[in-house]
C-alpha cells in the first residue's frame, strides 16, 4: 500500500521526465516524432519484400504488411523497455545519485517512454488498413487487455532487470542475444496458427505470443490461436511482476552502491 | 522511502532536523560478479567473510536541530562523502538508520539532473520538478533562479553549449531556491571563480539566515569557520569528535 501511495507522490515527476526523454529525442531531429513510425515502417517493408514478394510466402494473411505492423510495434515495445531497463540505472547514474526519488521510477521510465512511442505509431496501423481496405474485427476492443497484460509483464521484467544491469556487467549482451531470439521466437512474421497446435505449448513459454496474438486478431479473425495463449501471457505477467517486486527490493541497496 | 510530497514538509516542531542512529554501510571489495548471486540469495544480511568487505562508515550516531550550520571534516576516504549520501537517501545503510524530518536539498552532483540537449530554461523546469516543486512556485521564483546563475542570455541555448562554470551556476542556483530545510553541501563551493564564490556564500548565508539546517562537507577551513558552528569529525569511518567547530578544526590540523 505504501508503495502505491509512493507511486502516486512519483507520478507527476516519471510523466516529466518521460516527457523529457520523448523531447531530448525528438529535440534535434528533422522529423522529429514521425520516426517513432518511419522506423518500425520500413522495417516491416523489408520483411514484406523478403517474405511476400521473394520468397513468395505461405506465412500469415494479406494484407501481410498488417499482418506485420501491430506485432512488430509491440514488440519494439518489449526490446526497447527491456534493452532500456537493463541500462536505466547506469546510464543516469548521476540523477539517480542527485534526488530523492523511489528508485523504481527509473525502469517504469523507460517502459513508459517506449510505451509513448509505441502509442504514437499506432495511428500508421490503422492508416495501413485503411490504404488496403481493411476492417478490424470486433477483437479490437480486446485491445486495452492486450496493452494491460504487455505492460505489467515489462514493468515485472524491468524491475528484474535494472538492478541486475548495474550488478552484472554482462547482462545488456546476454538481453540482446534473448531478444533477438525472441524476434524470431514470437509470432511476429508469422502467426500462431501458421503452426501446428502441438507446438503451441512450446511457444506459449514466451510470454510475448499470446500478447501479439490478440493484437493481431484486431484485424485478422482467423489467425487468433484462442484464449490459452493469452491466459498463458496473463499469468505470466502477473508472475513477473511480483518476481520484479521482490527482486528489485532485495538488490536496490547492493545496486546503489555499484553506481 | 520518502515520497516528493511529504518531502517539503517544514520540520515538526520539537523534533531534531535530522537524526542518525548507528548507521553503517558496508562495501564489496570484491569485482561486482562475485556479488550478485549472494546479495540475491542472502536477503540483505552480510554473509561475507570479513576480509571480503569494508565498512566505510559504522556506528555513527548523531542528531542535528533545526537551523544548526554542520561541518564535516575528515581526511580523504574518511566517509564524508558516503555520509552526505546516505543522508541524501541516495545511497541505503546496512545498519542504522538515518531520520531526515523535513526535506532535503542535496548539493552533490548538482548538474546530474541537467540534460545537454534541453534548453537552459527546460532544464530549469524539469531540475525544480524533480526535486519537488510544483509549476507555481517555479514561477514565483523563476526570474531569482536565472538572476542568480547570471544566464539570462542563454536560457534558449542547449545546456551543452554552456560554459563548466555556467553550468555549476545554473545548477546551484536552482537547488539553492529549493524550499527544502535541509541543505546538503559537498564541496560545490571549491568550484566556480572568485565572484561566483562570494555569491554562493551571501547564498548560504541567507539561507541560514532564513532558518535552514547546514551541513557541509569542506576542506576549506575559512568555509567551515564562516558558516558552521558545530563540527563532525569523522575518522576512518567512525565519528571521532563532534564539538564546536573550533575545537573540532583544532584537533583536525593537528592530525
Amino acid at each position: 500500500m505504501r508503495a502505491l501511495n509512493d507511486l502516486r507522490a512519483a507520478f507527476p515527476v516519471l510523466r516529466l521526465l518521460v516527457r523529457r526523454d520523448l523531447k531530448v529525442r525528438y529535440a534535434d531531429s528533422f522529423l522529429g516524432w514521425l520516426w517513432s513510425f518511419v522506423e518500425p515502417l520500413s522495417f516491416a517493408a523489408i520483411f514484406y519484400v523478403v517474405f511476400s514478394v521473394l520468397l513468395d510466402r505461405g506465412l500469415g494473411q494479406d494484407p501481410y504488411i498488417l499482418f506485420m505492423l501491430p506485432a512488430l510495434l509491440a514488440w519494439q515495445w518489449t526490446a526497447g523497455s527491456l534493452s532500456g531497463a537493463a541500462k536505466s540505472l547506469t546510464k543516469d547514474k548521476r540523477l539517480v545519485g542527485a534526488v530523492r526519488l523511489p528508485r523504481y521510477i527509473w525502469p517504469l521510465r523507460t517502459v513508459m517512454v517506449k510505451a509513448c512511442e509505441f502509442f504514437l505509431a499506432l495511428p500508421v496501423v490503422v492508416l495501413v488498413a485503411a490504404l488496403f481496405g481493411h476492417a478490424p474485427t470486433p477483437m479490437l476492443l480486446a485491445l486495452p487487455l492486450a496493452v494491460l497484460i504487455q505492460a505489467t509483464l515489462l514493468v515485472g521484467l524491468s524491475l528484474v532487470l535494472s538492478p541486475i544491469g548495474v550488478l552484472v556487467t554482462d547482462t545488456s549482451n546476454v538481453l540482446a542475444l534473448v531478444l533477438r531470439l525472441g524476434f524470431y521466437g514470437s509470432p511476429i512474421f508469422w502467426g500462431l496458427s501458421d503452426v501446428p497446435e502441438r507446438y503451441h505449448a512450446f511457444l506459449m513459454i514466451n510470454p510475448m505470443a499470446g500478447v501479439i496474438d490478440l493484437y493481431r486478431a484486431a484485424w485478422f479473425a482467423d489467425t487468433f490461436a484462442g484464449w490459452a495463449p493469452v491466459l498463458a501471457s496473463g499469468g505470466a505477467a502477473v508472475l513477473a511482476l511480483v518476481l520484479g517486486a521482490l527482486v528489485f527490493r532485495r538488490l536496490e541497496r547492493p545496486a546503489l552502491k555499484e553506481l | 522511502m520518502q515520497s516528493p510530497h511529504t518531502m517539503r514538509r517544514p520540520v515538526p516542531p520539537g523534533r531534531p532536523a535530522l537524526a542518525v542512529e548507528g548507521l553503517g554501510i558496508h562495501f564489496s571489495r570484491h569485482r561486482r560478479r562475485a556479488l550478485f548471486l549472494r546479495e540475491l540469495l542472502s536477503r540483505g544480511k552480510d554473509t561475507a567473510p570479513d576480509r571480503s568487505s569494508f565498512w566505510p562508515l559504522r556506528d555513527v550516531s548523531f542528531s542535528v536541530q533545526p537551523g544548526e550550520a554542520v561541518g564535516v571534516l575528515g581526511v580523504n576516504g574518511s566517509g564524508k562523502s558516503t555520509l552526505l549520501r546516505l543522508i541524501a537517501g541516495v545511497l541505503l545503510p546496512d545498519e542504522g538508520r538515518v531520520e531526515v524530518n523535513g526535506g532535503v536539498a542535496p548539493l552533490i552532483e548538482i548538474t546530474g539532473g541537467f540534460a545537454g540537449e534541453l534548453t537552459g530554461r527546460e532544464n530549469i523546469a524539469v531540475v525544480s520538478a524533480l526535486h519537488g516543486l510544483d509549476k507555481g512556485q517555479l514561477a514565483e521564483r523563476f526570474d531569482a533562479i536565472v538572476g542568480f546563475a547570471d544566464i539570462a542570455d542563454f536560457l534558449d541555448t542547449p545546456f551543452r553549449h554552456y560554459s563548466s562554470g555556467m553550468r555549476v551556476r545554473l545548477a546551484f542556483s536552482v537547488i539553492a531556491h529549493l524550499d527544502e530545510p535541509i541543505l546538503l553541501v559537498d564541496e560545490v563551493l571549491a568550484v566556480g571563480d572568485k565572484r561566483f564564490r562570494a555569491r554562493c556564500h551571501e547564498m548560504i548565508d541567507a539561507l541560514l539566515a532564513a532558518g535552514r539546517t547546514l551541513f557541509l562537507v569542506s576542506h576549506s577551513e575559512a568555509d567551515l569557520r564562516r558558516f558552521c558552528t558545530r563540527g563532525l569529525l569523522l575518522e576512518k569511518g567512525a565519528l571521532a569528535l563532534d564539538g564546536p567547530i573550533e575545537e573540532v578544526l583544532e584537533r583536525y590540523l593537528a592530525t
